[in-house]
């Protein structure tokens, strides 16, 4: 009988490790996703929305699944090279192959020829530049080209009777193909380019800017640029008494547009990616951002938001990030921007609306 | 017009350069070495007037002194602590700039990891149309940069020429052994230098501050301006380094003006470039005096 006893003991213990194992084998793995954002440099403001974009998708997945993601974060430092050393960190030590990329044009240009060679996901929430549409089949991205802004805004600037413009651009991947695209659709409206300037990232002093192109007199100046260099130049154009109306792309679009520039900014016109602001999707996230961050999310934590969760549905449905790609081109997908679909190049599919600063608020106009 | 605003625009240059270039002289001349920390310093100077001014809402006129002395004071804590040591310990010239170099990336990431990497604004009032003059503008702000520029840089002067301190200043910038001699203590004027040289830093910072909005790396490049100034004007000149900030400032200027933004800091170089190979002694020509003991 005590033989019998002691049997049994071993079977019970066999048969609860056996179970604990099978338990511990049917249990989901983590779903890991890198995000390389310009937390600091020149395009720190804008990485830092995106981040805090991500993050809040990440809270909300992580409390509602069983099926949790981690979310590993690099620094690109507004450097292509900083961004191609973190995207080989996230790859060969982290093995992450789907990156959120909250960094510029250039910095994703600079990762696009790794990712499609290594085949790692790379989805854009920042880089508008129109080269990024032909950056490769890996290469996905919810921030709208920058052709399309540069070109609804020249037709817009024409239609409002305007017909000399100077163009102010960051000199990267992305200011000049804006520039370019503005040009050609302005000439095609019969307008004319006074001048097109091309700007260091980081710079603050516009002065001599702000004057050789009061000397062209231009009706108004397209800024291409982020939003603490427009507000500067708007700034030390206003002091030296040069007034044109101040045209813009949606990087402008942010709360520090209107409080650091104040009734100098009243009456720009700015371009933004169409959000329907009105979906419940939207409100919900902007409600918990603000709640979070103390600030109304621009569209860079909506793209964020979005690419974490379109990245993470696609994974669980498919779980094969090849897969992941074919479902992203496929589907269609509601997130906080409203309903998100994709060409055959990974761009994104949206609407275009303006936007007017009226008495400190941005109000569509169309 | 546009002559004028451009001669505006260099005077105003000038006068932020001439004060950046002599915050540095004024510490190099006795310890004879690169102390890139001042980049560091003219960024505090203007972080820190934009906690006291902007996050915790002081009068700005008692934020800047505050702002300065706080950042003079660490400027001092800086050479006490690091660089006083390290001399003692007959340190080299090179390895005192890797020192300086590496406590201004510290510095430098302390403010990002506080304030954040974005163009901060400092603006102390509505920005509004400047004052004409003939067709060109000045700013309220660019007049008080031009008038405290040039009256620190007098008040310095005046201070090294008549003052016990200042004289000790100038017999330690000028041979350090003999001043010992003669019974100067130098390692106390070297704080005085810093001292005064990090104030003067740290008005400068918050003066571009006011006008161009403030980032952690604003420093870097200010200091370079002020660096290159005070060689290709003249080591130990006070005119040659006027001299230089005004050829500096006017490259900038036109280069901006008629070229473009990417050319101005090749154009400060190769300014610098061409002076040390063919004027060593920069435009005021003057050998530092020395007398070998």
């Amino acid at each position: 009988m005590k033989r019998f006893n002691y049997q049994l003991e071993i079977i019970t213990v066999i048969v609860t490790v056996m179970l604990l194992e099978g338990c511990h084998s049917f249990e989901k793995k983590n779903v890991q996703i890198g995000l390389i954002a310009d937390l600091s440099g020149t395009m720190a403001t804008y990485g830092k929305w995106v981040k805090e974009g991500a993050e809040l998708a990440v809270a909300e997945i992580n409390s509602n699944s069983t099926q949790k993601i981690d979310l590993s974060f690099e620094d690109s430092k507004s450097d292509p090279k900083s961004a191609l050393s973190a995207l080989e960190k996230l790859y060969n030590i982290n093995k992450i192959r789907m990156i959120v990329a909250g960094n510029s044009s250039s910095c994703v240009m600079a990762m696009a020829p790794v990712v499609n060679d290594k085949k790692i996901l790379l989805f854009s929430t920042l880089a508008s530049s129109p080269n990024i549409t032909n950056a490769g089949e890996y290469v996905f991205r919810n921030r709208i080209s920058g052709t399309f802004e540069s070109q609804s805004m020249a037709i817009e600037a024409s239609k409002l009777g305007m017909k000399s413009i100077a163009i102010l651009a960051t000199n990267n991947d992305a200011g000049i193909p804006y520039i370019k695209a503005f040009t050609d659709k302005f000439k095609e409206q019969k307008g004319e380019i006074v001048a097109s300037i091309l700007i260091n990232p980081g710079q603050s002093d516009f002065r001599s800017y702000a004057l050789l192109i009061k000397t062209l007199r231009p009706e108004a100046v397209f800024l291409v640029t982020t939003v603490d260099q427009a507000v500067n130049f708007i700034n030390q154009s206003i002091t030296i008494g040069f007034t044109p109306k101040w045209l813009g792309i949606s990087s402008l679009k942010t709360d520090q547009f209107i409080t650091n520039g104040g009734k100098n900014v009243e009456g720009a016109i700015i371009t933004n990616e169409g959000i329907d602001q009105n979906g419940k999707r939207y409100i919900e996230f902007s409600s918990k951002y603000f709640k979070k961050f103390g600030e109304n999310p621009t569209i860079y934590a909506v793209n964020g938001y979005d690419a974490i969760h379109l990245l993470y549905e696609s994974y669980i449905r498919t779980n094969n990030i090849e897969m992941v790609k074919y479902e992203l081109l496929r589907n269609s997908f509601s997130g906080a921007a409203g309903i998100i679909k994709f060409d055959e190049n990974g761009d994104v599919v949206k609407d275009l609306e303006l936007l007017k600063v009226e008495g400190g608020k941005f109000i569509s106009i169309k | 017009m546009t002559f004028l605003q451009i001669l505006i625009n260099i005077i105003y240059t000038s006068c932020i350069v001439i004060l950046l270039s002599y915050s540095f002289a004024i510490s190099y001349y006795p310890v004879k070495f690169f102390n890139i920390t001042f980049a560091a310093i003219i960024s505090t100077g203007a972080y820190l007037t934009y906690l006291l001014f902007r996050q915790l809402n002081i009068i700005l006129w008692i934020a800047i002194p505050i702002a300065t002395f706080l950042s003079a004071f660490i400027g001092v804590l800086f050479n006490i602590f690091i660089y006083r040591p390290l001399n003692k310990k007959k340190a080299s010239s090179l390895l005192m700039l890797l020192v300086s170099l590496g406590i201004y990336i510290i510095l430098q990431n302390c403010i990002s990891l506080l304030w954040g990497d974005e163009i901060r604004s400092l603006q102390i009032a509505n920005v509004k149309i400047g004052h004409e003059i003939f067709g060109a503008f000045i700013t309220n702000v660019q007049i008080i940069t031009i008038s405290v520029s040039l009256t620190l840089f007098m008040l310095t002067i005046y201070f090294l020429e008549y003052n016990k301190i200042g004289k000790c200043i100038r017999a330690v910038s000028t041979n350090k052994e003999l001043a010992s001699i003669q019974g100067i203590n130098s390692e106390r004027v070297i704080l005085w230098t810093i001292g005064i040289g990090s104030c003067l830093a740290a008005v400068a910072g918050i003066l571009v501050a006011t006008e161009n909005g403030l980032t952690p790396t604003m420093g870097f490049n200010l200091l370079l301006s002020g660096v290159i100034a005070m060689i290709i004007g003249g080591v130990g000149s006070n005119c040659g380094l006027i001299g230089g900030s005004i050829l500096l400032a006017s490259a900038q200027q036109l280069t901006a003006y008629y070229m473009d933004s990417k050319w101005v800091d090749a154009v400060a170089y190769l300014i610098l470039i061409m002076f040390l190979i063919w004027r060593p002694l920069g435009i005021s020509g003057k050998r530092l005096k020395k007398i070998e003991i």
